[in-house]
């Protein structure tokens, strides 16, 4: 199956870019090329022109500010797979990034590009979502930033006009995570999630959960925070018999339905990872205070 | 090839050599080795990047290049399966190993295959053990040999560099 | 035992065209070069049953790089018949079990190829294909096997009377007396999943003819390189002898 013809740019600048999508007709970024381009070897999509950020060094970089930890939106997954930085400073998105796809894909797919594509399943959005991160976009006004939440509007569908393209996504490093657990389903490794969750916790001097985030991907059409469970677990400690208060009545969100996984199936999934999640997260908290 | 639409001129270096050839935007890498270079030992699978036939290192890292365009090499160091063995095609360690180890049937899938190995043993930090060897080989499809074979001679390879 | 049972009997032994293989060396079909060479494409069905009430193919043929494109009435012109031969003991499926060559008036699968391009290359092939419009009347299909069966259920194929073509009994031994003195009788519904040949090389062919005019070559991933041969010659009307057919893996 072979692409339409299309126009290719390739800017040098982030304002080369955008000064591109401004002018452009039917026009669509080139990121890694791991999503767009096999929907345009089936023509799925077509456009007449593409822009490849991949000659924007800027974009490519991992800054460390105070209070923040900026990646740029053209970072591959690998290189945030192999970033001792990130493990140190996220390791709930070091850790996540080996479940994105394969290695192959991961050594071209990147941060930004799994992001604005939103796949339900995808592990960047539910971390990003998980971390609280904000998103740094650059348009034809200026640059404006974004927090995840209000920047994941709709499934496969990011909180952004075709004028503006991602420059950075920004994981804040104030809250005090001191636990972290991921896990996904998937029939095998590689495949999308059937269902992701990712938890973050942060554990006080008596052992009480001080504030936790835990969220759910691939169960719904975007990935979201099982706010409810939050809010029953925090300020208490975290023992079998609260887990199974919370949990008794398992699951039953209006979840995604095909041909992977039916919508119980899921709900199922989600409930028994969300437990075990938890439980690695708080184990990791005890963790830490035992080793300060 | 003749697509119709405006050529571009594409200069990289592929197995060591560097080449131009001109090709449309639209011309996928894997095309351009294939049709334009007479590189046909990388294969065309899936073109959507989930079989692994068309794996070639694009500056020491394995890729997908019928996920790439040809426009996008440019200035790159490419290597492909033609460029493993040395000029006087003596086989590498790794294609000596899946000689021995039968660890290809039909050969299509395996210059791929080869290619994501070549990363992998050229890479520092890796574990070497059966585990990471089958996350390495996950991005591949094999109809033919069940794969068994294919880790056994990644394994042999790992024992004979004493990597472990 | 003689010098050369002894080299191989008992003993480990390397394929011999692995170190081909290996350094990509092998000629697979898409490898296969010949100087002026086209690419056929189809244009395929969008539908698991449907009528076909129009194909216009004018504009496609206008594109550059489109050398031709055939329809099935096209290939009629050069065919003995309009269906392809299913390898299944001959005289036991009658002919409209048979695959069309291309499908004409009515469609039976998501996939079945409707039209034939042929151009420069595969880019302008699939180009050309979009531009072909076929005009559908979308029919009920029937998907599953079992509810075909049943008297109620709708034809998966107009053309035909019943949605079974042939009914088999196989069996093995005699079953009835068996049976009648058995303890225990055990039945049971087995479900095996559909088996398809799926190598990882991608299906295709290359054809060209040899110089003088009299005969062919032909490259094909195949297996059945006898049976292709045979059946290509039958359709065509050719002699067997006329053809080189070389099985590429």
């Amino acid at each position: 199956m072979k692409p339409a013809q299309f126009q290719y740019h390739k800017p040098q600048t982030i304002s080369e870019a955008i000064q591109l999508l401004s002018h452009l007709e039917n026009a669509r970024l080139l990121a890694g090329g791991q999503t767009l381009v096999p929907m345009l070897n089936f023509r799925v999509s077509a456009f007449d022109n593409i822009v490849d950020l991949g000659c924007i060094p800027e974009l490519s970089t991992i800054n460390e500010n105070v209070d923040s930890l900026d990646i740029g939106s053209m970072v591959t997954q690998r290189m945030l797979e192999y970033s001792s930085l990130v493990k140190e400073k996220l390791p709930l998105l070091s850790h996540a990034i080996k479940y994105v796809g394969h290695r192959q894909t991961r050594n071209r797919g990147t941060i930004g590009g799994s992001l604005c594509h939103l796949d339900p399943s995808a592990e960047i959005p539910l971390v990003a979502l998980t971390l609280r991160a904000s998103v740094e976009i650059a348009g034809p006004e200026g640059s404006r930033d974004a927090v995840i939440s209000d920047f994941i509007e709709d499934m496969l569908t990011p909180a952004i006009s075709e004028h503006e393209l991602v420059v950075k996504i920004k994981f804040p490093l104030r809250y005090m995570w001191n636990g972290w657990a991921f896990t996904e389903f998937s029939r095998r490794k590689g495949d999308f999630a059937i269902v992701a969750i990712a938890c973050v916790m942060e554990m006080g001097t008596n052992g009480e959960v001080k504030d936790l985030v835990l969220a759910a991907g691939g169960l719904c059409e975007v990935p979201f925070r099982l706010e409810k469970i939050e809010d029953a677990i925090r300020g208490k400690k975290l023992n079998q018999s609260l887990l199974a208060s919370i949990f008794e009545n398992g699951f039953s969100f209006d979840a995604l339905d095909d041909v992977f996984a039916p919508s119980w199936y899921r709900n199922r999934l989600a409930c028994t990872g969300a437990k075990r999640v938890l439980a690695e997260a708080y184990e990791r908290c005890q963790s830490y205070q035992e080793l300060i | 090839m003749t697509d119709q639409s405006e050529q571009i001129s594409i200069t990289a270096t592929f197995n060591g050599k560097e080449m131009t050839a001109g090709a449309s935007a639209r011309t996928t890498l894997v095309d351009f080795l294939r049709h334009k270079l007479d590189l046909t030992g990388t294969h065309v699978g899936c073109e959507h990047g989930v079989c692994g036939a068309c794996t070639v290192l694009v500056d020491g890292l394995a890729v997908r290049s019928c996920l790439m365009f040809a426009v996008q090499a440019v200035g790159r160091q490419i290597v492909t399966v033609e460029g493993l063995s040395s000029a006087n095609q003596d086989l590498t360690d790794i294609q000596k190993a899946f000689w021995e180890r039968h660890g290809l049937q039909c050969g299509f899938c395996t210059a791929g295959i080869l290619m994501s190995l070549e990363e992998y043993f050229s890479t520092e930090g890796n574990s070497y053990s059966e585990d990471e060897i089958k996350d390495v080989l996950s991005g591949h499809l094999c109809r033919c040999t069940g794969y068994q074979n294919i880790v056994r001679a990644a394994l042999d390879i790992v024992s004979d560099r004493t990597l472990k | 035992m003689n010098a050369i049972q002894a080299r191989y009997l008992g003993r480990r032994t390397k394929r011999i065209e692995d170190p081909d293989l290996l350094v990509g060396k092998g000629k697979y079909i898409d490898d296969i070069k010949i100087p002026g060479m086209m690419h056929a494409y189809f244009v395929r069905s969008e539908y698991a049953h449907a009528r076909i009430c129009s194909v216009d193919t004018s504009l496609a043929r206008k594109l550059p790089g489109v050398e031709a494109i055939y329809t099935l009435s096209d290939l009629m012109q050069v065919l003995r018949f309009d269906r392809l031969p299913l390898a299944f003991p001959p005289g036991k499926l009658s002919k409209i079990a048979m695959p069309k060559i291309l499908a004409s008036d009515e469609v039976l699968y998501v996939g079945e190829p409707i039209v034939l391009i042929i151009a420069s290359d595969r880019y302008i092939a699939e180009d050309a294909a979009e531009l072909v419009v076929v005009d559908y009347e979308e029919l009920t299909a029937v998907v599953d096997p079992r509810k075909g069966l049943k008297s109620e259920s709708c034809l998966a194929s107009s053309r035909t009377k019943s949605n079974t073509f042939i009914s088999m009994m196989v069996g093995f031994g005699d079953c009835d007396e068996e049976f009648g003195r058995a303890d225990n009788i055990l039945s049971e519904e087995f479900y095996q999943h559909r088996g398809v040949p799926n190598p990882m090389e991608p299906r295709g062919l290359v054809a060209t003819v040899n110089p003088g005019k009299e005969s062919l070559s032909i490259w094909a991933s195949s297996q059945l390189t006898h049976e292709l041969r045979n059946t290509i010659c039958e359709m065509l009307n050719f002699l067997p002898e006329t053809f080189g057919l070389l099985r590429v893996t």
